[in-house]
């Protein structure tokens, strides 16, 4: 007999348990192992925080994630949280799925003023915002110290011109010995875009029409190409055989390249034998790089959303800290960057001042939707590069079809 | 009455069968002809059906932090509904419910509820307006996409990227059918022979055809590639590098010509089969009279394998025309999308479903009439 009482009891306390955690589940894509297990140590340490409150559940989403994440919305069975990528969050922002923040942050006080605007513009609408970053990556001039030491062309500044960048990378082009001053993408707006902001270009107008037929624009799109066709110091990681610009570089293909700290832990795992350091991107009228972001983002259908904000608190708190510290990525927030004395680390400093002079990758649209638009701009930026149109006649395709390319129907 | 019995359990057999054909295939085609003829927007398929607790939404709306002393008169100037509807709950409105809802919601009735604390509870944008609509709630019910007519086909017409698409996918297949087919053909006649190891030649010709189109579209990758082994054969005899993926005139042949490869294998077994069923009496009879090597071929063989050149040739087209894994795979330039290719990108990356269901059927219809016509040319009826 008491043993059944202990029984039954032991059943009811595991249901009462049972049943007052809300279980939160959280998505996203996994783009490494590393990731996976750094994002498994912050649900953990947030399982042990809140036990018996809120159960927070980690579901990859592998595959086509927009493909995916779309048809879960569509179906209502999205995860609580979710990434959403800085390039397409307004698609997804502007058809009404997501659920906006705004009553969440004044209900639990949540310092968003710990945000660089620049990061949460991307995910912003109508006044309201709708995702907070969970990590940032900015764009820098990665050098190649030997070469630059081969053929005696000194290291660049933080101070480097436009001139002063053409002027090294025509230095460092020996075709016959197989090196070219520059890697550069082909068919790459978001490469192209730091150069047209360099310029004091922009890309839409308030109104949201096009601003790439600006004189600014179409000045920095011509001397990005001209990199290629004209000074011929610049080539694409496909013209020598490479798979991206990380891998051109640590093969010593090109003596500078472009790009995130994606590249620096890339270069330091698989080509420890290049000497390497970085700079900030070179400037003309203005200083500029792209700021490469993704948010946690709360879907309208969510169940839970109250629970879902707490566990996206964590993450942006404590959980931020575990993550960045454990895949060696940058932290969005400012007190966050401070406590961990991000900015005493040289190299670390530079991808971080970043975010104060840099735009974050996205192309505002009516209907938040830019595949279209990069697609046709992308192959016809394909078509400069390799000398099959001119940027002029580029531009004025572009220009002219915009409209019809960022149309929602 | 037993045969009555035998109908019942026909049926009950090819349930599950038809079910899931209804299911995944008729029941599709149905739906993405009406999408056609709208601008449906799956991401806003849950509009109507999102729960959300309304005393937040209205708390958020209106900037009311603390629930005390609340002026009902204060609070409804403050309350546009069809703002609160649009930017709060973010259900898109088209031009008529926006009217209705400027006349028929009762706003007093839910700032007297927000004021009262009855608010406080979770209900969907469709419960919502069943409440607080003194008329027309049905028209809030579920998400409509809005009705186009034929919009979504005449910018489709006026498309200059759907025409190249479409010369895209019909270049591929007049080039790659005949090509598969007469491939086919030969492989077969070969592997017929009676040679040692003939089952090793049988086997590497179908392993293409069986291998994930996948791994094949890896392996050509790196074949292709600027510094691939092709360009390093290609350059022992003095012809430069071309980077055949990404230059938009050798893209579309470096795929035909990769599936060339991989389903001739396939059509292969088609013909092998054909010709293990010629009567031996027949050849006998031909050598008989005197037809020799190609006469007997082209005379004697081949007309007697004029079915499975029908049905070659038709599945050849069909799948030629709907080629999608590969251009996924391979193709990088927009100007070298097969229309297949096309409707995937509009509808998964541009959002644009109504669209891509449009060219969809069109090129339902296409591929449609061209098979009759073929049917016609290539009779098939005296052999079936």
């Amino acid at each position: 007999m008491r043993k059944w009482v202990l029984v039954i009891g032991m059943m009811v306390a595991l249901f009462a348990a049972a049943f007052a955690t809300t279980v939160v589940t959280l998505g996203g894509w996994v783009s490494s192992p590393v990731e996976q297990k750094a994002m498994k140590a912050v649900v953990d340490a947030f399982n042990q925080q809140y036990a018996g409150q809120i159960e927070l559940k980690y579901q990859p989403i592998a595959g086509n994630y927009t493909l995916k994440l779309t048809s879960q919305l569509s179906a209502g069975n999205a995860p609580d949280i979710f990434y959403l990528d800085s390039s397409y969050a307004q698609q997804f922002i502007r058809s009404g799925a997501i659920y906006p923040l705004d009553f969440f942050v004044k209900k639990y006080n949540f310092p968003v003023s710990d945000f660089s605007p620049s990061l949460l513009k991307p995910f912003e609408y109508n006044g309201r915002i709708y995702g907070f970053p969970k990590d940032f990556s900015t764009l820098v001039l990665f050098y190649n110290k030997k070469l630059f030491d081969k053929y005696n062309v000194a290291y660049p500044t933080s101070n480097w011109t436009w001139l002063d960048f053409l002027d090294a990378a025509e230095k460092l082009t020996h075709p016959k010995d197989g090196v070219y001053g520059l890697g550069l993408y082909s068919n790459a707006l978001n490469r192209v875009l730091p150069f047209i902001y360099q310029n004091g270009g922009k890309l839409v107008n308030p109104d949201l029409t096009t601003a790439l037929g600006n004189p600014e624009d179409v000045q920095a799109i011509k001397f990005y190409f001209d990199l290629h066709t004209k000074y011929k110091v610049a080539v694409s990681p496909q013209d020598v055989g490479t798979g991206w610009l990380g891998d051109e570089f640590g093969k010593e293909k090109v003596a500078m390249i472009e790009s995130g700290p994606w590249a620096y832990s890339f270069l330091k795992e698989n080509y420890p034998q290049v000497d390497f350091g970085v700079a900030p991107l070179p400037m003309n009228r203005k200083r500029a790089t792209m700021i490469y972001t993704v948010c946690y983002a709360i879907p309208r259908t969510s169940k839970n959303k109250d629970a879902a904000f707490k566990a996206m608190e964590f993450l942006l708190g404590k959980g931020m800290k575990i993550f960045t510290e454990k895949l060696g990525v940058i932290p969005t927030r400012d007190a966050i960057i401070k406590s961990e004395k991000l900015m005493s680390d040289p190299v670390k400093r530079i991808f971080i001042e970043g975010k104060e002079y840099g735009h974050a990758w996205f192309i505002p649209t009516p209907s938040g939707n830019s595949s279209k638009l990069l697609d046709n701009v992308n192959s016809l930026f394909q078509e400069i590069w390799s000398g099959k149109t001119t940027v002029e006649e580029a531009m004025k395709k572009i220009v002219s079809n915009y409209d019809s390319w960022v149309s929602g129907q | 009455m037993k045969h009555y019995k035998e109908w019942i359990a026909g049926y009950f057999f090819i349930a599950p069968a038809v079910a899931i054909v209804a299911l995944f295939v008729i029941y599709p085609i149905f739906v993405s002809f009406y999408y056609s003829f709208t601008n449906y927007n799956a991401l806003r398929q849950q509009e109507y059906k999102a729960t959300f607790n309304l005393q937040d939404q209205l708390q958020e709306y209106l900037m009311v932090l603390n629930m005390k002393d609340l002026d009902a008169k204060d609070l409804l100037s403050q309350f546009d509904p069809v703002d609160f509807v649009q930017i709060q709950l973010g259900i898109h409105l088209k031009p008529n419910q926006v009217r209705s809802i400027r006349k028929n919601l009762n706003s007093k009735k839910l700032i007297n509820d927000f004021i009262a604390l009855k608010t406080n509870r979770k209900m969907s944008g469709a419960q919502f307006f069943a409440i607080y609509m003194t008329k027309d709630a049905s028209m809030f019910s579920r998400y409509i996409p809005q009705w186009l007519g034929f919009e979504n086909f005449t910018k489709m017409f006026k498309d200059p990227l759907f025409w190249k698409t479409l010369e895209n996918s019909v270049i591929f297949s007049l080039f790659v059918t005949p090509i598969q087919t007469i491939l086919a053909l030969l492989l077969a006649v070969a592997a017929n022979q009676k040679i040692r190891g003939v089952k090793f030649f049988k086997l590497s010709f179908y392993i293409p055809s069986i291998t994930s189109s996948a791994a094949i579209s890896m392996i050509f990758l790196l074949l292709y590639a600027k510094p691939g082994l092709i360009n390093r054969v290609l350059g022992y005899i003095g012809i430069p590098a071309v980077d055949w993926l990404s230059n938009t005139s050798t893209a579309l042949p470096a795929v035909m010509a990769m599936n060339i490869w991989t389903t001739a294998g396939y059509f292969m077994v088609v013909f092998l089969a054909g010709l293990q069923n010629i009567p031996k009496s027949l050849i006998e009879a031909s050598e008989l009279d005197g037809a020799q090597g190609w006469t007997r071929f082209w005379k004697v063989i081949v007309p007697l394998l004029k079915p499975q050149v029908a049905y070659v040739v038709t599945l050849g087209l069909i799948g030629t025309l709907q080629v999608f894994d590969q251009i996924y795979f391979l193709i990088k330039n927009q100007v070298n999308y097969t229309t297949s290719m096309y409707i995937y990108v509009n509808a998964f990356s541009y959002g644009h479903m109504g669209y891509a269901s449009a060219i969809a059927v069109f090129f339902f219809a296409f591929i449609m009439i061209l098979t009759l016509i073929q049917r016609r040319v290539v009779s098939e009826e005296s052999y079936f």
